[in-house]
């Protein structure tokens, strides 16, 4: 289950599959895919499971199947390592979606040759601005001085809860500051990086296939 | 028997003044007779003329004119032992051997510490003697053409057999053992092993089960050696702690015992506790500096190499060490051993006691210091276990997947295998005798195609069969890393500690590093340090002034109490209960047990002791099965998941070796239970597979597995980095393999192994019927009481729970929220 949420205005939902979708411009935003990372643990002899870089892609085509957007944004580290042939999948499934506008703000992990990016049809960006929101890859250093919104990845960011009864569960979360929201991480077998909670203005945690606001100052 | 030989080996012991042991003359002419066996021997029993002799016996038997003039004879004698620190030793020792004979035969190490340089020399000209460990012997599998290097041998010792059987590491050996003995089928094979419960076995493990009519043989070497064990008591035992595991209350107690003109050898169980008695004795002693010194594994080789070197000389006189000191040292001469806390086992106690007196005849000497009240208990059940020296069995491994993955990658790296010749092979040891065609085919398969391919766009080629039906790795790089991982230790991620001008202190866990920032101090390997900076893999730091509070604490492995000790703490128990004993170390503990008996009750041989109490953490229960830390992490998810399904609920677990308690933040339904059968054996299998599954024990054992089987990359030596892009979590794969290919072998061998070795279910059961002939006595308390607190203050715990998901995280967060 998604959580819709207002932003400067306009609404964002929170899908539990770890993507964001803005209402107004009919975009689907996903960070971190990493793509390709089973691929390339397997050509170098260690037998990481096929079956990741499917899923991702499977995931994917549900989404944009299920709200139709017209336009798609990557926020970087969408192709995990050095060229390998899980590149080929996610160019398939790109020129299936003629009509979808598809946008990626490079990352440090994008490194492929230009003409793959120009192949499957994407358009690249250092960091893209559109309206009062802007996206990167990172996060800025110092969100505070920031003049637009920021959404952004990079950190695959994740909490830790505490219960009572020294319980504790790690989950994926959409980590909201006061002037940028940090994406979890789009792809699978991707790890968790667990952030404070107290640095947050908001945490929304994906548990059970469901989408729950933790903390709301 | 008078050959030649014999003749120059009765005269070389005529001039040390020496005379043989009967148990030495029948070994060598059993060797002689080319029979394979076992020898049961300590350490520093003369165990390694009884093995050596009769192949310079032989020698020169068979090489009558030429015995002192033949050079570059090919490798003869192959030594596997388990410490590289004993590699050393013994390499001394046998060279010593051979120059008093004027032979000119070349004894090597072949171990992880040697330079490249002399193994490249043993590439081209393998020494006659070659001492090694399971890991590098491997390694010497794994290079092109190895089968020549190997054409001479005629015997094999495997030392310290004891140390090596219950691991994944006897394995190994075992698997290179098959090799060797395809190669060579006249092989003479012989172990050698401290005394264990199963002799027998380990003797069948080691040869495998292709020995047929020629069953292995056991020698004992009957040294009988009298112990000596003083418990040192404490004054006030009221005031004595009830928990803990330092036992640094007992110091000024202990401090008189160093006191002689001989050398002490001070054992702990953790890493942590020896940095923190080796702190304190030397503060309550300044006059000890000069003389003492600190010996764990965490410690640099270099750091090592100098204690054990000056203790054997001299200089030092006290060592404080863990297990790392268990073996080795074999020549060194200790007069006294002090076991700090519980040895957890009887073998382990009477081994390290051993280390005393350590010549033919003498007698040793062992004083234990209880780290808590209630190891009093423990040190009255050591000194029957000395009297009746009934020790604890070792189990072989048996058919650990992970093991066999490497091992045919490790043949496929050099001259490549025939599935067909070595599955029969491998099927002729002990550990895989029960190995599956279909199973066989599963692997097979893994380390060709990486499982189930799915689309044509896989490029994953580890190992390819050529022309000739020849499975081999062709890649270099693939072959390169394979040879670098070999192994069944897992590394940890460890951080290596530098002084900022270069030299090397030793390494520690990432963990504990990630805790501290700049500028702290914290203690290790004896000396007060502060934090520099982190580079690399590599902590920077200076000799701090001061005082310093941090210990690094080590995740190691807790041990675990073993049957056999269990077994006799619940006997002592029983007797302080009787009042039936004339124990000094029970008439002691005494007063505990009757503040036990105050808020609870003390159970005797016919009761089964709950205790239920509240605090502001939630509702308590604590069970007493004293059977051990393995049995109760089983019992205590088993009771929590039987208990979770009465009702929705989530727990939190811990345990120690006397019992276990369920906390939980709602009331525990522990009425119902019981009525429903609790502790039934039924089901017991099902139960525990379900309540594994959030566990997360599996997933613990994963991470050795995935390291073992080379999923998971280590990173090149020296150079972490340069192996990152290729470096995931074992905790990843574990979840993907489970959502894609749950019948993943090496999945179902993280559940074997936690069933089998962790959880032991054997033990479980007999546990469970011996509680089900009991009478189960619930006690609400209100305070803790002395069984209870120690497991109460302990912080590693286990969860579990059959709350849905949501319904914990929206718990939580109620929590959070009324606690802002």
């Amino acid at each position: 289950m998604s959580l819709t949420i207002k932003i400067k205005n306009n609404h964002w939902t929170l899908l539990p599959e770890r993507a964001l979708f803005w209402k107004e411009k009919k975009t689907l935003i996903a960070g971190d895919l990493h793509l390709g990372k089973s691929g390339h643990f397997r050509k170098s002899g260690i037998a990481a499971p096929q079956q990741i870089n499917q899923t991702n892609l499977d995931r994917l085509e549900r989404l944009v199947h299920q709200l139709q957007p017209e336009r798609l944004l990557l926020l970087g580290d969408l192709f995990h390592s050095d060229y390998n042939r899980e590149w080929f999948p996610f160019e398939e499934w790109c020129t299936k979606h003629p009509d979808l506008k598809k946008i990626l703000v490079a990352g440090n992990h994008d490194t492929l040759h230009e003409t793959l990016y120009r192949q499957a049809g994407l358009d690249i960006h250092e960091e893209f601005i559109d309206g009062a929101f802007e996206f990167n890859h990172k996060p800025a250093g110092s969100a505070d001085k920031l003049v637009n919104f920021r959404f952004c990845g990079h950190i695959h960011p994740g909490v830790k809860l505490k219960g009572k009864g020294r319980q504790s569960l790690r989950l994926p979360c959409f980590y909201r500051e006061k002037h940028q929201m940090i994406l979890p991480a789009f792809g699978e077998f991707t790890g968790l990086h667990l952030l404070d909670t107290d640095g947050a203005e908001c945490i929304y945690t994906i548990a059970n296939r469901k989408v729950v606001s933790l903390k709301e100052n | 028997m008078s050959t030649k030989g014999h003749h120059w080996i009765e005269n070389w012991f005529n001039q040390k003044g020496w005379q043989p042991f009967d148990w030495q003359r029948t070994m060598w002419l059993h060797i002689l007779e080319q029979r394979s066996g076992l020898l049961n021997a300590p350490t520093g029993s003369g165990k390694t003329l009884a093995l050596f002799m009769p192949v310079l016996i032989d020698w020169i038997n068979s090489h009558p004119d030429c015995w002192q003039s033949r050079k570059n004879n090919g490798l003869q004698l192959l030594w596997i032992t388990p410490l590289r620190a004993l590699a050393k030793d013994l390499e001394k020792n046998l060279q010593q051997v051979i120059d008093d004979f004027d032979i000119p035969w070349q004894v090597q190490r072949r171990t992880g510490d040697v330079s490249s340089s002399v193994k490249q020399k043993q590439t081209r000209q393998m020494p006659e003697v070659l001492i090694t460990t399971p890991e590098s012997l491997h390694i010497l599998l794994a290079q092109k053409k190895y089968p020549k290097r190997f054409r001479n041998l005629s015997s094999i010792v495997v030392d310290e057999w004891h140390e090596l059987i219950g691991s994944k590491r006897g394995v190994q050996a075992e698997l290179g053992l098959s090799r060797l003995k395809a190669m060579n089928p006249n092989l003479t094979l012989w172990a050698v092993s401290a005394t264990i419960g199963n002799l027998r076995e380990a003797a069948e493990v080691l040869h495998g089960t292709s020995s047929g009519q020629n069953q292995p043989l056991i020698v004992k070497a009957d040294n009988h050696k009298t112990i000596h064990v003083h418990t040192v008591l404490p004054d006030d035992v009221e005031a004595f702690p009830w928990s803990g595991h330092l036992g640094i209350n007992l110091l000024q107690k202990v401090l008189p015992i160093l006191d002689h003109d001989g050398s002490t050898l001070v054992f702990t169980n953790t890493r942590a506790q020896a940095e923190i008695w080796f702190q304190k004795m030397l503060e309550a002693r300044p006059d000890l500096a000069g003389t003492i010194a600190l010996h764990h594994g965490s410690l640099s080789r270099k750091i090592r190499n100098w204690v054990e070197e000056s203790l054997h000389s001299g200089v030092i006189k006290i060592v404080v060490c863990t297990s790392s000191l268990d073996l080795g040292v074999d020549f060194s001469p200790v007069d006294r051993v002090i076991q700090i806390g519980s040895p957890k086992g009887v073998a382990r106690f009477m081994q390290r006691a051993g280390r005393s007196g350590h010549r033919p005849g003498a007698d040793s000497s062992i004083w234990f210091v209880p780290t808590h009240a209630l190891e009093l208990i423990e040190a009255a059940a050591l000194k029957d276990a000395v009297d009746d020296q009934k020790m604890e069995d070792r189990n072989p491994i048996l058919k650990p997947f992970d093991v066999l993955v490497q091992y045919l990658v490790t043949l496929a790296v050099s001259e490549g295998f025939k599935p067909d010749s070595l599955f029969d092979e491998i099927k002729h040891t002990f550990s895989y005798q029960a190995l599956q065609p279909d199973e066989w085919d599963w692997i097979l398969d893994f380390i060709r195609s990486g499982g189930r391919s799915l689309t044509r766009y896989d490029e994953y080629n580890k190992v390819e069969i050529d022309e000739d039906g020849i499975w081999r790795v062709f890649d270099q790089k693939i072959a390169r890393r394979h040879r670098m991982t070999i192994g069944t230790i897992a590394s940890d991620s460890m951080l290596s500690v530098k002084y900022l001008k270069g030299s090397t202190l030793g390494r520690v866990e990432e963990w504990f590093i990630s805790q501290l920032n700049t500028g702290d101090t914290f203690w290790f390997a004896g000396r007060n340090l502060e934090l520099i900076k982190m580079k690399n893999m590599t902590v920077y730091v200076r000799r701090a002034k001061g005082a310093s509070s941090k210990v690094p604490s080590y995740m190691g492995g807790r041990m675990s109490l073993s049957s056999n000790m269990s077994e006799r703490l619940r006997k002592k128990l029983r007797e302080a209960n009787n009042d039936t004993t004339g124990s000094i170390e029970l008439e002691t503990v005494k007063p505990i047990l009757e503040i036990q008996k105050e808020r609870s009750i003390l159970p005797d041989s016919s009761q089964f002791l709950i205790e239920k109490s509240w605090s502001n953490e939630g509702c308590h229960l604590f069970f007493f099965p004293f059977e051990g830390r393995y049995v109760h992490e089983g019992m205590s998810a088993l009771t929590a998941y039987r208990i979770s399904k009465i009702a929705p609920i989530t727990f939190s677990i811990a345990m120690n070796d006397y019992g276990f308690e369920l906390l939980s933040d709602q009331d525990i339904p522990i009425g119902k239970a019981l009525e429903n059968n609790l502790f039934t054996e039924k089901n017991l299998v099902q139960d525990m597979l379900g309540s594994l599954n959030d566990a997360e024990l599996a997933r613990r054992r994963f991470r050795d597995i995935s390291q073992i089987a080379g999923l998971v990359f280590p990173g090149y030596p020296g150079n972490q980095k340069k192996g990152k892009h290729l470096q995931m979590s074992s905790g990843l794969f574990f979840d993907v393999f489970m959502e894609y290919e749950p019948g993943h072998l090496l999945i179902r061998q993280a559940y074997d192994e936690v069933l089998n070795n962790q959880l032991d279910e054997a033990r479980l059961r007999k546990a469970l019927q011996r509680i089900s002939r009991q009478d189960v006595v619930l006690k609400e308390v209100d305070r803790f009481s002395p069984f209870a607190f120690p497991i109460f203050v302990d912080r590693l715990r286990e969860r579990l729970s059959s709350e849905k998901l949501l319904d914990r995280i929206q718990k939580m967060q109620k929590q959070l929220e009324n606690a802002s």
